[in-house]
């Protein structure tokens, strides 16, 4: 069952309708056996572009290669790929044994394989005793797994999932990112994954593409996109991102480039892209900034290069992190995450603070 | 005190309740009654049609069996009847598939063209119709009336297939072509167990309509093809016995027949929501 996963390269996929780009031509190549999400919001072309895979929405230009064949003009009943549905679309006519060997008997496999292969499936996904049931006894998480076992049956090389845990609730869905990152070690195909949800990807994907307005914005490995988006967009879609405006730059020096900020100076690292054209913007993650009740100057904080004072505005405790909003003359209010917490560091609304960062967890990037 | 109140309540919940379930009743009985009407009448003894009939007998019965002129057009109903819920379900499916999976962007306007005829006075139709089958040498024929009749039972089918089709997106036919289905199969094996409930309420509706219709066969049946209600028309005109009693009790036990088997089979699938096939 363990099928080795198939290399997937999209080359110059377009797909307009009329006058409208649905996506941009985009190129894309997924190693085998890999896990990639597609992530955006809504109307960003992640749907079209896994139609275009899937063979529901055939691109206007452009090549979908599974192992250097061209798919693109292939009907999607003669792709071989696997996929996975949001609303799960199991046939209600059928039993569960019978929803997963529907592929099985279209490739008329005897009898007594299909039986085996349906039966394997079922223990895969952990429900072995369902099989005689029909979908709408099972709940959503079980009807999942019973999707999963049905696109897989038949070992395709490349699954497709659309948001499949879009319609459960909080704590399964957690239980399913799991459950699905299991199925498919188990299972070995390459898997192309779309979700509007940001942890969900960064939690299960080897790598995802960053998806807006029709095209790609950035692609990179969950930690990549994290410590290194490209822009604006890429910074506030992964993970939250405190901005600072860039008024101008004052100087470089090496990686650094010192700036004035409306809300002071600031040191950054540029990592070497051209600011020379358009606005640029400071990004620094909640959790890279050290906040002090200010006159209370440890000695291990007062170091970093970046300094600000302010007031808190917001203080609240979320399972397994404190969060502060701290507002700052010239800045919008920045956001402040701590995992654990010193007495120095109990603070309430109203209290002034003093925040420092390090210039390397400062990243200047070109604004929108 | 809170006894009090909670006493109070459900007293007042029950007299409203008991209001609702004899104006129910009113209605249902207005709406119902008049069709029973006729049940008495066709047992009365005298030899014209009056109610309340004095006395029973059931020579209007004997009468009907009697007259082959009654059998000839009870075989003519079924005759246009049967081939206008076959035709109705085959265009009526199409049309719903068509409407509902087509992605067409006048979907809302060919809906309203396929349910006009339903709409429309039947008297146009038929207008419209006669000069047509008269052109094409068909009046007076079961094919003629048959077409008559398939306009009004198609919008019918498109109804209830339309319901059924909303009840399932189509994810489930994209389901099955990624698992390798072509279209015809992916029809067979997904969409028509889905909407075969659909399909059959339909067909029934459509062939009830035709068995009742009056109008089209009016103008487009002849003395060898005339309808059940076409028959009823004319001996309404010129003797009115209870044999027409007789007669119309007959088409509206058999009309009621059909619409229980419609209730059964939508009971039934709302209970199961599909059938176990293994």
């Amino acid at each position: 069952m363990t099928e080795q996963g198939a290399k997937l390269k999209l080359s110059g996929v377009e797909k307009r309708y009329g006058k409208v780009e649905a996506l941009r031509p985009t190129d894309l190549e997924l190693e085998r056996g890999e896990f990639f999400s597609l992530i955006g919001p809504s109307g960003s072309g992640k749907t079209t572009l896994l139609g275009a895979v899937a063979g529901f929405t055939p691109p206007t230009r452009g090549r979908i290669e599974v192992d250097g064949v061209d798919m693109a003009a292939l009907p999607p009943y003669k792709r071989e790929i696997g996929m996975v549905f949001q609303n799960y679309a199991l046939f209600p006519h059928l039993t569960v044994f019978e929803n997963i060997a529907f592929p099985l008997r279209l490739r008329k496999l005897p009898e007594s394989e299909i039986r085996s292969r349906v039966i394997q499936m079922l223990e895969t996904v952990r429900l072995p005793d369902v099989g005689g049931r029909m979908p709408t006894q099972l709940s959503g998480g079980q009807q999942q797994r019973i999707a999963l076992a049905r696109a897989a049956v038949y070992g395709p090389r490349i699954l497709l999932m659309d948001e499949p845990l879009g319609a459960l609730d909080k704590n399964l869905r957690e239980e399913m990112q799991f459950e699905i990152k299991e199925f498919h070690a188990k299972v070995g195909a390459t898997v192309l994954y779309v979700t509007h949800d940001q942890d969900e990807a960064a939690a299960m994907s080897d790598r995802i593409a960053i998806m807006r307005q029709g095209g790609i914005v950035q692609v990179g490995t969950p930690r990549e996109l994290y410590e290194h988006p490209r822009n604006e967009f890429a910074a506030c879609f992964l993970g939250n991102a405190n901005l600072l405006e860039v008024v101008r730059e004052i100087r470089r020096s090496g990686d650094y480039v010192d700036v004035e900020t409306p809300a002071g100076p600031v040191r950054a690292i540029h990592e070497g892209k051209d600011t020379g054209n358009g606005d640029q913007v400071l990004c620094v993650r909640p959790e890279s900034i050290g906040i002090e009740r200010e006159g209370v100057e440890t000695s291990a904080a007062s170091t970093e290069s970046n300094r600000l004072s302010g007031r808190i505005t917001d203080a609240t405790f979320t399972a397994g992190s404190f969060r502060y909003v701290v507002d700052v003359e010239g800045a919008s209010p920045v956001a402040v995450r701590l995992t654990s917490i010193r007495q120095s560091q109990m603070l309430k609304p109203g209290d002034r603070v003093a925040l420092q960062w390090a210039a390397d967890a400062t990243l200047m990037i070109p604004k929108e | 005190m809170a006894a009090e109140s909670t006493a109070k309540l459900p007293l007042g919940f029950r007299a409203g309740w008991v209001i609702i379930c004899c104006f129910t009743a009113l209605i249902l009985v207005y709406l119902v009654l008049p069709q029973f009407i006729v049940l008495p009448l066709s047992f009365s003894d005298r030899s014209f049609l009056s109610f309340p009939p004095s006395g029973w007998s059931t020579q209007w019965y004997e009468k009907l069996v009697a007259n082959p002129s009654w059998f000839q057009a009870m075989i003519n109903s079924l005759a246009i009847g049967v081939p206008t819920a076959v035709l109705s379900m085959v265009f009526g499916t199409m049309a719903a598939l068509a409407v509902s999976r087509g992605g067409f962007k006048q979907a809302g306007v060919i809906s309203a063209l396929v349910v006009a005829p339903m709409m429309l006075p039947h008297v146009i139709l038929a207008i419209g119709l006669y000069p047509l089958m008269l052109q094409l040498n068909l009046l007076g024929s079961y094919a003629a009336a048959t077409i008559g009749h398939t306009v009004i039972g198609v919008p019918l089918v498109f109804i209830t297939v339309t319901a059924a089709l909303a009840r399932h997106d189509f994810t489930l036919e994209l389901a099955a072509m990624t698992l390798g289905a072509r279209p015809w199969r992916t029809f067979r094996s997904v969409t028509y167990p889905t909407i075969r409930i659909g399909i059959i309420i339909g067909g029934i509706l459509a062939f009830a309509t035709s068995i009742d219709e009056l109008m089209l066969a009016l103008f487009l049946t002849g003395a060898g093809t005339r309808t059940l209600p076409r028959l009823i028309w004319e001996q309404m005109n010129d003797y009115l016995t209870p044999t027409i009693a007789a007669v119309a009790t007959l088409v509206f036990l058999f009309t009621l027949v059909l619409l229980v088997i419609v209730a059964l089979i939508q009971s039934r699938s709302t209970r199961l929501d599909g059938w176990n096939h293994d």
